[in-house]
């Protein structure tokens, strides 16, 4: 097992297949996470995981240790992200798994977990529920804006580092999807107590 | 204020982030609009469900860091297979005599790529390979009745070097697996745990081979090394009729055709067996092929240090019973 992970970088550089056995290892659930919270969808979670995870071997000659290992895996992730966006709606194509579009608001198809649950447990699954699809309909920029700070709790400044945007631009541009999220979720208001 | 100037200020305000006068601004703006007041609130609520909903961790699929992987030693192999194409026909003679079908393991060899270990003993102030500017014409022709490995090499148009391991079974064996695998120092020939921690496949998996085929072995240099480093494979065949199982080794220049060192010494103290084999590799320029069947703390307590490989060799072989031939100008084999 390699304990130190400037080595395992440096012999990832190398091309040391082993060494980026165990950074996948490593990294693979932080990837997969992310990308299901921006894609709110297990197999795009996946392909994206897979693509970014691929790019990280790839780009690996390139990281200089400016930033950190995990705000780089962060931006790869992002970039991978919002590319396969952007080609989707090049060529868009239809899928059982997709959001199923409505007049107002998106919803996307789930299978109900059968086994009784408290009211309160219900609750907060609905909410969280209704907020990750409203997060899911946020245009891409924003949502990765939502995500990275309110689930991955990251800081301005790493939100920063990891879109490579000033600071101010992020505040203001997380400002604004705070304020999209709002308008979305204003007819279920009263879901959200005080 | 009009409200879109205000909602522009909700996060900074929630975050104590505003200049007082702003502040202050915003606050009299809330309190003279109720609506306003409103509309911050729903704000504000939204933020709290975010921190109240648990946010579950999933794990991720089985298979993603297999798809990985595999996806990753492909694209290295399709480059590598890119890189190779061509060469082989430049080779193909080495084994004519025999009559040999090729079966190239192009691809198979992708896990070795950047797997190689250097292990230059003395810097000769030449660092860096050289490049040949094309195709190198075969460095070994091995007999088939004694050897099992050959050696090529081809400089890429990209400016790396690769090395072809070529393998071809024992003249008495019709089919065996074999496997293949690069060595970052010596030890690992006799020392099974330490090759098993440290060498890199070069295969990604055993080769069923025949023996009216040759197996090619394409092992890539991804970084500049110094002109004295060598390359070890150790090739192990497993016949699958019950004949004993086999081994060889060889060790190879680096970047064969820069120039060995120009007055070659002896090691200082007593040596490995095979790491002093490594060593006259290194210093002399030459392909050493060895098979496998030294004791493992045999050491050389002296060897000639002179400008011949040759008399180099036998000085070592001596110690542990083995006998040398020159099969080429630059390529030695000792043999029991």
């Amino acid at each position: 097992m390699l304990s130190d992970e400037a080595e395992i970088i440096r012999r990832c550089k190398q091309g040391d297949l082993s060494a980026f056995n165990e950074l996948v290892k490593r990294y693979e659930k932080l990837v997969y996470n992310f990308a299901y919270r921006l894609t709110n969808n297990y197999d795009d979670a996946n392909d994206i995981a897979q693509e970014a995870l691929i790019r990280v071997f790839s780009a690996i000659k390139s990281f200089r240790g400016d930033a950190s290992f995990t705000t780089w895996i962060y931006r790869i992730t992002t970039n991978v992200f919002l590319d396969e966006r952007k080609r989707a709606r090049a060529h868009p194509h239809t899928s059982l798994d997709e959001h199923v579009e409505l007049e107002e608001s998106s919803i996307v198809r789930q299978i109900e977990d059968p086994a009784p649950q408290p009211l309160a447990q219900i609750e907060e699954k609905e909410v969280g529920n209704i907020l990750n699809n409203a997060v899911s309909s946020l245009p891409e920029y924003q949502r990765t804006m939502v995500v990275l700070y309110h689930t991955e709790q990251k800081s301005y400044e790493e939100i920063a580092e990891i879109m490579n945007l000033p600071i101010g631009t992020v505040k203001s541009r997380l400002n604004r999807a705070r304020l999209a999220l709002k308008e979305i979720l204003s007819p279920q208001r009263e879901l959200f107590g005080n | 204020m009009k409200l879109e100037q205000a909602q522009e200020l909700y996060s900074d305000y929630m975050e104590g982030a505003l200049s007082p006068a702003m502040r202050l601004a915003l606050e009299q703006h809330f309190e003279r609009d109720a609506e306003a007041r409103e509309d911050y609130e729903a704000f504000c609520q939204l933020i709290r469900a975010f921190a109240k909903i648990e946010v579950a961790e999933v794990e991720a699929p089985s298979g993603l860091r297999a798809s990985v992987l595999e996806r990753v030693s492909l694209e290295a192999s399709v480059t590598h297979q890119k890189q190779s194409i061509g060469f082989a026909d430049t080779v193909r003679g080495w084994f004519a005599g025999s009559a040999l079908r090729r079966a190239s393991s192009l691809g198979l060899a992708a896990a070795a790529i950047g797997a190689v270990a250097f292990a230059g003993f003395h810097g000769h102030g030449n660092s860096g390979p050289a490049s040949t500017g094309g195709m190198v014409p075969a460095i070994t022709a091995p007999s088939v009745t004694s050897t099992v490995l050959g050696v090529g090499m081809k400089s890429g148009d990209d400016g790396n070097q690769y090395h072809l391991f070529k393998v071809h079974l024992p003249q008495s064996i019709s089919e065996a697996m074999v496997t293949a695998q690069v060595l970052s120092d010596p030890s690992q020939i006799t020392d099974q745990d330490a090759r098993n921690q440290q060498a890199r496949p070069a295969l990604k998996q055993p080769f069923d081979l025949t023996n009216d085929e040759e197996l090619d072995i394409p092992v890539a240099l991804l970084q500049a090394v110094p002109a004295d480093s060598t390359i070890t494979l150790l090739v192990q065949w497993q016949p699958t009729d019950n004949q004993p199982a086999g081994e060889q080794v060889v060790f190879t220049p680096a970047t064969p055709d820069a120039a060995g060192a120009a007055s070659p010494v002896g090691p200082d103290s007593s040596q490995g067996f095979y790491d002093a084999l490594q060593y006259i590799s290194s210093v002399y320029h030459v392909t050493v092929i060895s098979d496998t069947s030294a004791a493992q703390d045999l050491t050389v307590n002296s060897w000639s240090a002179t400008i011949n490989p040759l008399d180099a060799l036998n000085s070592v072989a001596t110690s542990g019973g083995y006998h040398v031939r020159q099969i080429d100008g630059q390529t030695y084999q000792l043999y029991k």
